[in-house]
């Protein structure tokens, strides 16, 4: 019902075990992460390591490689989290229709940044002609 | 009563919301040059009017109608002579569209409001007053914004706090406030609530004219109480420059911007702000021409439902 960020991707159950695993571990493989989250719910180790490369994907976990095997660490704290998915609820979103929060500037408003640079310009011009 | 004639009466009443949903849409199409010459303030206003155009209509037909039927000497009005008859397929069917776009409407409006208050609190909770007037939030991304129906409150995001100077704050600040002081938040809701009962098209449009107005009106108010409409300008796309990263993540060309830069940067129309009291007058006068159409309404009521019945 619209409470999802456009900056904070939707998450799955298991998704979310694994990155809370990744909270409390700081860091971890997949055979950890499977381990921790998958073989309590009777899950294959592929399956968790696919978690663990969709949040890869949505951004909210990096990777490196130690001796052909991936790493993960979440990109983000747990409170970061937290404080985001309840910015999304409290905007409402869903009568509609207005957002509820009445926020400075709309979540996203430029993905381009030479149209920032234009209004930056233009605003240089109207000081310069105002000044005397 | 029968179903057939609360069908018929449902039918009736969404015919209204349709058609003042239609009129107003038409209206602020229409008058969107004049609109645009506004003061931000009376735009926000007039949008707010034509979002509870549809609901004010429906309960101003509905105490018409009832006035009407509870006064006159009038033995067989609408309610008895119908009251076997049943609604023809078309208006059934339309009856059931209506009914159900609102009640969704207002379902997923209603649990949306619900989780706002709830994420709010959660919000306030976490978050640590600053000495200058707002809360701080533990989020590394840019934020700054108004929460709160009874008691709004400002909250600014480390990331915000740490991406501009404390001029660009203090901007931010006047903006919020301006929010805060207005009560727009519950301004939203009310007006989220209004467009349950407008056409969906209109609806959106609707929503999102109303909110560019009420960014407007803050950046205005911000630009007055700093006396330096540029800063206005700087903070808005200083902004927009820290969430970038977010916006081209998540491929979303937002709207408005420009817009609302070049507006707060021309300042604010000094003439074609129409008086509040003026607009009470004319909103008065409408519901004093409702309600003194009673009977004529009332006999175009029975007139429809005679279209409308089997």
């Amino acid at each position: 019902m619209g409470v999802s960020s456009p900056t904070l991707p939707k998450l799955g159950p298991l998704e979310e075990a694994v990155l809370e695993h990744l909270f409390e571990t700081g860091e971890s493989d997949v055979a950890t992460a499977h381990a921790a989250v998958g073989q309590p719910r009777g899950i294959a180790s592929n399956t968790v390591g696919s978690a663990l490369e969709r949040l890869h994907r949505k951004g909210l976990a990096e990777r490196w490689k130690v001796a052909h095997a991936f790493r993960y660490r979440a990109r983000l704290g747990r409170d970061e989290l937290t404080a985001r998915r309840l910015i999304a609820a409290a905007g409402g979103g869903a009568l509609g229709q207005p957002s509820l929060l009445a926020a400075f500037v709309d979540a996203l408003a430029s993905r381009d940044a030479a149209d920032l640079d234009r209004l930056e310009a233009l605003i240089a011009r109207k000081r310069a002609e105002r000044k005397p | 009563m029968k179903g057939g004639f609360l069908a018929l009466t449902g039918a009736a009443l969404a015919l209204v919301f349709a058609l003042a949903s239609a009129a107003s849409g038409v209206l602020v199409l229409a008058a969107r040059g004049r609109l645009g010459r506004l003061a931000p303030p009376a735009r926000a206003r007039l949008l707010l009017g034509a979002a509870l155009a549809p609901a004010l209509a429906g309960a101003a037909a509905s105490a018409a109608v009832a006035a009407d039927i509870a006064w006159s000497a009038v033995s067989r009005h609408c309610a008895e002579r119908f009251a076997e008859a049943s609604p023809a397929w078309p208006v059934a069917g339309f009856a059931a569209v209506w009914l159900g776009w609102f009640a969704w409407s207002l379902l997923r409006g209603s649990v949306a409001g619900l989780r706002a208050v709830r994420a709010g609190s959660r919000l306030r909770a976490l978050s640590p007053r600053d000495p200058r007037g707002f809360r701080r939030i533990a989020s590394s991304e840019a934020h700054a914004f108004v929460i709160g129906f009874r008691r709004p409150e400002v909250f600014l995001s480390e990331g915000l706090l740490r991406g501009v100077d404390p001029d660009a704050v203090e901007t931010v600040l006047a903006h919020e406030r301006a929010h805060v002081r207005r009560r727009d938040p519950l301004r939203r809701l009310l007006a989220g609530l209004a467009l349950a009962f407008h056409l969906p098209g209109v609806a959106g449009a609707l929503a999102r004219a109303l909110r560019r107005a009420e960014e407007a009106s803050a950046d205005a108010e911000a630009a007055r109480a700093l006396g330096d409409r540029a800063r206005v300008a700087e903070a808005l796309v200083r902004f927009a420059r820290l969430r970038l990263p977010a916006a081209l993540a998540a491929g979303f060309q937002g709207d408005g911007l420009e817009a609302r830069v070049r507006e707060v940067l021309a300042g604010e129309p000094t003439s074609n702000s129409p008086a509040a009291p003026l607009l009470a007058a004319l909103a008065l006068a409408a519901l004093a021409a409702t309600l003194a159409a009673g009977p004529a309404l009332h006999a175009a009521l029975e007139r429809l439902f005679a279209l409308a019945a089997r």
